[in-house]
């Protein structure tokens, strides 16, 4: 069974767009395991209960954690493995002298979790980490960008950034609705609208930019061309050739 | 605890200009002046240059509110004492009273906060308006949204709604693989 760990800004996103039941049909179909940390369930349980305005959401995602669809793990290595990339992502660039702190502790678990259930699978809508595992180089030049300075890369860290963490398969909320699409998981939701391009163009569209409002780091042009690439009616066989 | 030269002067430069701004009336050019400290907020991530940030765009973003229904003689003491809050807090920077400075944001925060809650229509109170403006912009300038959340003391949940309305991710550098290629990695998983 594959493993996919998620962040807390997917489950965020994928909740607050009333998507998160695809994590339940995708689990179905394919037989996947979707695992979080601690810290993860933390930040979209313990907290949003504490604000009204997103209880209900973390009332959603405690019953799919009690109904096994998302699952906790606790493990006493996470921390170690957490700690340990932790200072590796805030130590990696310097600007003005100063390392920069680009992510919490609570993101580092989520890499912690996938070195011990061994996976490569995560999960992420905020674009930091992600660019950070798929890119440094760029979020550099973003930062540079960005904060109009210099920015130094500490070699021996992005030599071990490389090494260690270069090889995950990143993707975001979008990509799991693109799946979820092409595996028929919403057949059934769109029966009622007719098997019309017009109308599933406009879901498509709506439910990416939907996923993007609520804070997916997927641009426009990105969604126009997952529009146009369903539009066409790519099969699979032609998107692995 | 100690603050970088370079990080005191871009605050007091941006605390003097928000007063000259503030007596000239210039509420739009007083929002955007408190973005002048994003780059010291992301890179010393202290509560120095986000204190002042936050002050600064909550008293613009008061008045903005206000200024249409208030009494001028209201509006001209609240800018009367921001003001002077404003010179207050510069000069506690200047002399090094890096503890003063802070307590200092805390009452002008109670004062802007008083004020808001007597008069404001809103539901979002300014301060809290401000804390997710500064958090956007310090997650626009690449640290994570976990990161930006946890130094102006927000939840992900409401900075994602927030941040997720803005241009953030509309950037060249976000866009690393073809989407092709990452339907077709994805495939693998649900196969």
């Amino acid at each position: 069974m594959r493993t996919i760990v998620l962040d807390s800004s997917s489950i965020i996103s994928l909740s607050t767009t009333c998507l998160l039941w695809i994590l339940k049909k995708l689990k179905e179909i394919a037989h996947v395991r979707f695992v979080i940390p601690r810290k993860v369930k933390e930040e979209v349980v313990d907290i949003s209960l504490t604000n009204p305005n997103y209880q209900l959401d973390g009332i959603r995602i405690l019953n799919y954690i009690g109904e096994g669809i998302i699952e906790v793990v606790d493990d006493a290595r996470i921390q170690g493995f957490a700690s340990r990339f932790l200072d590796l992502a805030n130590n990696l660039f310097v600007a003005r002298g100063r390392s920069l702190k680009l992510i919490h502790y609570g993101e580092a678990e989520v890499v912690a979790l996938s070195k011990i259930v061994g996976t490569k699978n995560l999960c992420v809508d905020e674009k930091t980490m992600r660019i950070l595992l798929e890119d440094p180089i760029a979020l550099k030049r973003l930062m540079e960008r960005k904060l109009h300075t210099p920015i130094e890369i500490r070699n021996e860290r992005l030599e071990e950034l490389k090494k260690n963490y270069g090889d995950f398969l990143i993707f975001r909320s979008a990509e799991l609705l693109m799946i979820s699409y092409r595996r028929g998981v919403f057949t059934d939701f769109l029966a009622g609208c007719g098997v019309d391009g017009w109308i599933r163009k406009r879901f498509l569209r709506g439910a990416l930019t939907s996923l993007k409002l609520n804070g997916c780091s997927i641009s426009r042009d990105e969604i126009l061309e997952y529009v146009e690439l369903i539009s066409k009616n790519h099969s699979e066989s032609e998107l692995s050739s | 605890m100690e603050l970088e030269e370079e990080e005191r002067r871009d605050i007091v430069q941006m605390l003097n200009e928000a007063r000259t701004l503030l007596q000239a009336g210039k509420i739009n050019e007083l929002k955007d002046c408190s973005n002048k400290v994003i780059h010291s907020m992301t890179i010393y991530q202290d509560k120095y240059a986000t204190n002042a940030a936050v002050i600064v765009y909550a008293i613009s973003k008061t008045l903005e509110r206000w200024k249409l229904k208030q009494e001028e003689r209201e509006l001209s003491a609240f800018v009367r004492e921001m003001k002077e809050e404003l010179e207050k807090l510069s000069s506690l920077l200047e002399r090094g009273e890096f503890e003063e400075f802070l307590i200092e944001c805390g009452k002008v925060r109670g004062k802007i906060a008083q004020v808001d809650s007597h008069f404001s229509d809103y539901m979002e109170e300014v301060l809290h308006k401000a804390r997710l403006k500064k958090a956007s912009k310090v997650y626009e300038h690449g640290l994570s949204i976990g990161k930006a959340a946890e130094l102006l003391g927000l939840s992900e949940w409401e900075l994602m709604q927030y941040a997720g309305k803005t241009k953030v991710h509309d950037v060249d550098e976000s866009k690393i693989k073809d989407l092709r290629k990452r339907l077709k990695e994805l495939e693998e998983i649900f196969k």
